[in-house]
């Protein structure tokens, strides 16, 4: 997944979900998303900022979440993103979907290595 | 080169400032570089120097020109914002650009403008069916000469009954007449025009009264009862909508008639010749048994059974007229029987010429489109270098094309909006400047589904016209136009012509057209027609029944206003006829069967008019012989007074006076007395050719003349207003319930005709007008465009030794090159459209030398000024500066 997310290959149903979940815990900034998927997925997922931004003004957009101006703990200015109630229950939903299809590429490719 | 980078650059900074003005901008920037900074912090960490950390940085976030472009695609909605904002910044570049926007958003309203004008009427009038109901072709039926099938006439009730009783072709059928009576209502009369129609007049129309009901076959007898349907504006105008009306009576003609029914406002009448339409309708009730076969005074309507063609209805009715032919040959041996769709009827022959007005009105759409065009060209041609600095910095194609597509939408928007304003008021302007013989003009109104669909075309031929080069011009190529803007040979230059050379044979087109129907009004109005129209004034007055039962009461109610009106100071000369001349009404057609020693065998039909003593001198038409007097009475010998057309017929090279003429045909007739031989006045105008007219006395004829003619004393130019008002008073002292009706002067009834060659004249020349200056800013446009594409050439020219007015010369004779490819299409063109406007020319040929080489020549002389403008501006660049391509 690593080299195909860098080159913005990543699904982007998918990376939407990510970018929620990421969002889910606290408000965060758009470099503190990236490193929390980064970390999270034990460094296979990177997420790519040409894809990463985009899709942020597209979520707010679509009202999942929201952003504003504050100051970082090293007293620098930058955008932060929460969720909204909406993107809240767009996650849960998309989780399932992502759930679902993923059982199912499993039990897929499961098949065709038995 | 130094120059034009510094050029460019300045441009290219301008463009990012603007690019950075917004606040999601800037904002968006911040974020990046944040993010930038803590990608290079991370590095850092990692181990990384300073430098190599930044640098690292940057490549991972990979340019942030790419991103922020696909970013800033994210951040709006992309259909609404976008266009917002690509619309408001089309705006400040045709705001940049006052010349190119007001001719381009002008030519497309003149465009837009007109062809929906024209085309409204055109619906209106042709293309929309007649509001009748739509079961089965609905004709009207006339009587015509087999000799001259296309000289159709009113039927005889007698006839009409035998042509579609019967009929397996017809479903329904009626017949009507005019009927003008005066409506008794209150203190002022008031003189109505209405019909006598037979009881299913309304169900062969399909069209059901509002409140009511139509008229009864028993309703429609000998002395049956006083009904009447009235029309919706009486309804309104007299009885202020009384939803109570029907079952009242009302007073017409001294009169009680019951209203039994109320017509939908949008009901006309079927009869042409009545401008405002009947407004009373009451039952004929004729006699059949009374009815005779040669007495030809009704209209008659017929719908067809469904599926019936008129061809076949035709065929039938000649096998019918045939056999009455047979039956009848002292009334009908020559008449013949024709049904004519009512469409065609009322339209007729308006419907080529509005058609032709539609093609000039889309010659001129074409033209506008060729402008566009050629100025979008021209546009973009002075803006290859800022197009090829938004490719420099990265803009692409399709954005490229997006911000030329929207200025061309706003043109054409603007342009548009500009143009539903012109057709709005050209519509009116020409419901009210229609001649009067344009059917339906009353019906006239702009129309949301013709405006809404020229709308439509007018955005789509700019889109399309603006997009054309716009696309081309996307396609700059970077380095060429980089280098040098000079050099190269102008490549839409072929282009440009084509389309210009275009705009102005569809000129010629609209040129010829204007100059051949100005020519033809003008040879019209040219016509001798055989009187003096002058101060004439004429009116109608209409004796109700009741009160004057008898021919003598009526007799003596005209020899008494005769009396007063002759003793009236606006007032000289008094003449009484049953129609008046020029209108093209005549009292009835008659068979004549020739001089008393050698009648022909067959009829010759002939028309005849009853007029008072007087009448000749009066109208000032001279008369050989001559004219009726108060001693031609009731009593003394029959007398007549024949046109000189009657007088070659009948007496070639004879003198008819002193001889008899047998009037009517085969036992029925009755011979006259020719006392007086009249020039051949043109009683139905100018264009048509002279008839046989043969005049009775009016004393002597069973038609009583109604109509009036006055000569009004007084200043010229006064109108007849003294003259009107004593005629009004005269009445007025005899008899207050009598009422003027039909008040014209007889200078208008003579204008009239030629009023529909000076109505489309001008609808051409207005056309015309605005293609010439389209055309002019097209040559314009074409002639700057190549100066400025060979500005380089033009300065070496000028350092080698070219004189300015050689530089001049050259682009001249280029626009003249172009003026006459133009005008010789133009040319070829024009005479093949003219077909079309053949119904309204008089006395002009389509290939008039004159108005041909006029138009050309009009035409060269536009060209030439638009083109020597910038042809000599040209010629006084100073060579240096236009070779260093500044």
């Amino acid at each position: 997944m690593g080299a195909a997310s860098e080159r913005g290959e990543m699904l982007q149903g998918m990376l939407d979900m990510l970018i929620l979940k990421a969002l889910s815990l606290e408000p965060m900034h758009g470099w503190g998303i990236t490193e929390r998927i980064h970390q999270w997925s034990e460094q296979v997922l990177q997420v790519n900022q040409g894809a990463l931004y985009p899709a942020l003004y597209r979520l707010k957009r679509q009202s999942l979440i929201t952003s504003s101006w504050k100051t970082t703990e090293n007293n620098r200015r930058a955008r932060y993103y929460a969720l909204t109630a909406a993107g809240q229950r767009f996650l849960a939903t998309e989780h399932q979907r992502w759930r679902r299809v993923a059982r199912g590429v499993d039990l897929v490719m499961g098949l065709s290595e038995a | 080169m130094l120059n034009i980078w510094r050029r460019l650059s300045a441009a290219a900074r301008r463009l990012v400032g603007f690019l950075g003005a917004s606040r999601e901008e800037r904002e968006m920037r911040e974020e990046m570089r944040f993010h930038v900074d803590m990608a290079a912090q991370k590095n850092r960490a990692a181990g990384m120097s300073e430098e190599e950390a930044r640098r690292v940085a940057a490549i991972q976030f990979g340019g942030v020109e790419r991103w922020s472009e696909s970013a800033r695609d994210e951040y709006r909605s992309r259909v609404l914002e976008d266009l917002v904002r690509d619309v408001r910044h089309a705006a400040r570049a045709l705001r940049r650009a006052p010349a190119f926007t007001a001719a381009a958003v002008l030519s497309v309203a003149i465009g837009i403008g007109a062809t929906s004008t024209i085309w409204t009427v055109v619906e209106r009038v042709v293309l929309r069916p007649l509001s009748y109901g739509t079961r089965g072709q609905l004709v009207m039926l006339w009587t015509n000469y087999r000799s001259n099938p296309n000289d159709r006439g009113v039927n005889s009730f007698a006839d009409y009954r035998d042509w579609t009783n019967d009929n397996a072709d017809i479903e329904s059928a009626a017949v009507f007449n005019i009927w003008t009576p005066v409506l008794t209502e209150g203190d002022r009369p008031e003189p109505l025009i209405g019909s006598r129609v037979s009881a299913r007049f309304f169900e062969v129309l399909g069209v059901a009264p509002l409140l009511g009901r139509g008229f009864r076959l028993e309703e429609d007898v000998p002395r049956g009862p006083a009904v009447a349907v009235i029309a919706y504006s009486l309804w309104q105008r007299r009885f202020r909508g009384d939803s109570a009306i029907v079952g009242k009576t009302i007073s017409v003609n001294a009169i009680k008639y019951t209203v039994i029914g109320v017509m939908p406002p949008s009901f006309r009448d079927p009869e042409p010749l009545w401008k405002n339409g009947a407004e009373i309708w009451r039952p004929l009730s004729a006699d059949a048994a009374q009815e005779q076969r040669n007495w030809h005074y009704l209209r008659a309507i017929a719908r067809l059974r469904p599926g019936v063609s008129v061809e076949r209805a035709n065929g039938e009715l000649a096998v019918i007229s045939g056999r009455l032919s047979e039956a009848f040959p002292k009334s009908n041996r020559d008449r013949g029987a024709v049904a004519v769709p009512m469409q065609e009827q009322v339209v007729g022959e308006a419907k080529p010429v509005l058609f032709a007005s539609l093609g000039g009105a889309m010659c001129l759409l074409l033209i506008v489109c060729g402008n566009v065009a050629s100025l979008v060209l021209a546009r973009n041609a002075a803006r290859s270098a800022e197009i090829a600095v938004r490719t420099a910095i990265g803009a692409g194609r399709g954005r490229i094309i997006r911000m030329l597509v929207v200025e061309s939408g706003l043109v054409a928007t603007i342009g548009a909006a500009l143009g539903l304003m012109i057709a709005i008021i050209g519509t009116s302007a020409l419901r009210r400047a229609a001649p009067p013989d344009l059917p339906r003009a009353s019906e006239i109104r702009i129309d949301l589904v013709v405006v809404s669909a020229t709308m439509m075309l007018g955005a789509v031929t700019t889109l399309i016209f603006g997009l054309m080069p716009s696309i081309r011009a996307s396609r700059v190529d970077l380095a060429r136009t980089l280098q040098c803007a000079g050099t190269r040979v102008a490549e839409g230059g072929r282009l440009r012509r084509a389309i210009v050379v275009g705009e102005l044979a569809f000129s010629v087109v609209l040129l010829v057209s204007a100059a051949l129907l100005a020519k033809s009004a003008f040879a019209l109005s040219a016509v001798p027609l055989g009187l003096t129209p002058d101060d004439l004034l004429t009116f109608r007055v209409t004796l109700p029944g009741v009160r004057y039962p008898s021919d003598t009461a009526r007799r003596a109610f005209f020899a008494m206003l005769e009396q007063r009106l002759r003793a009236a100071p606006g007032i000289a000369g008094f003449a009484m006829t049953a129609y008046v001349p020029l209108t093209g009404l005549n009292d009835t057609e008659v068979l004549v069967t020739g001089p008393v020693e050698r009648p022909s065998a067959n009829g010759v039909g002939a028309r005849l008019r009853a007029v008072s003593p007087n009448f000749f001198k009066l109208l000032q038409i001279p008369v050989r012989g001559r004219e009726f007097s108060a001693t031609d009475t009731h009593e003394s010998p029959h007398v007549a007074v024949i046109n000189r057309e009657a007088a070659e017929r009948f007496y070639p090279g004879e003198n008819p006076i002193g001889r008899r003429l047998l009037l009517g045909t085969g036992g029925d007739t009755s011979s006259a007395l020719i006392v007086g031989v009249e020039g051949n006045v043109r009683f139905s105008g100018p264009a048509s050719s002279p008839a046989m007219e043969i005049f009775q006395p009016s004393t002597q004829s069973w038609w009583t003349p109604d109509a009036i003619i006055v000569r009004g004393r007084g200043a010229p130019g006064m109108e007849g207003g003294d003259a009107l008002a004593a005629a009004r008073e005269a009445v007025r002292s005899i008899d207050p319930m009598v009422a003027l009706s039909d008040v014209e002067m007889m200078r208008d009834i003579a204008r009239r005709f030629s009023e529909r060659q000076r109505f489309y004249a001008s609808v051409f020349g207005l056309f015309a007008g605005a293609a010439l200056l389209l055309s002019a800013i097209g040559v314009y446009g074409v002639i700057s465009y190549t100066v400025a594409q060979q500005r380089r050439e033009i300065g070496i020219r000028l350092a080698l030794g070219a004189t300015a007015a050689d530089v001049g010369r050259r682009l001249v004779g280029q626009a003249a090159v172009l003026v006459l490819l133009g005008s010789a299409i133009g040319v070829a063109l024009g005479v093949l459209f003219q077909r079309f406007l053949r119904a309204l020319f008089f006395q002009v040929a389509p290939t008039d030398p004159g108005i041909l080489a006029g138009s050309v020549v009009l035409l060269a002389l536009i060209g030439m000024a638009a083109s020597a403008v910038p042809g000599f501006r040209a010629g006084r660049v100073s060579p240096a500066t236009a070779i260093r391509g500044e």
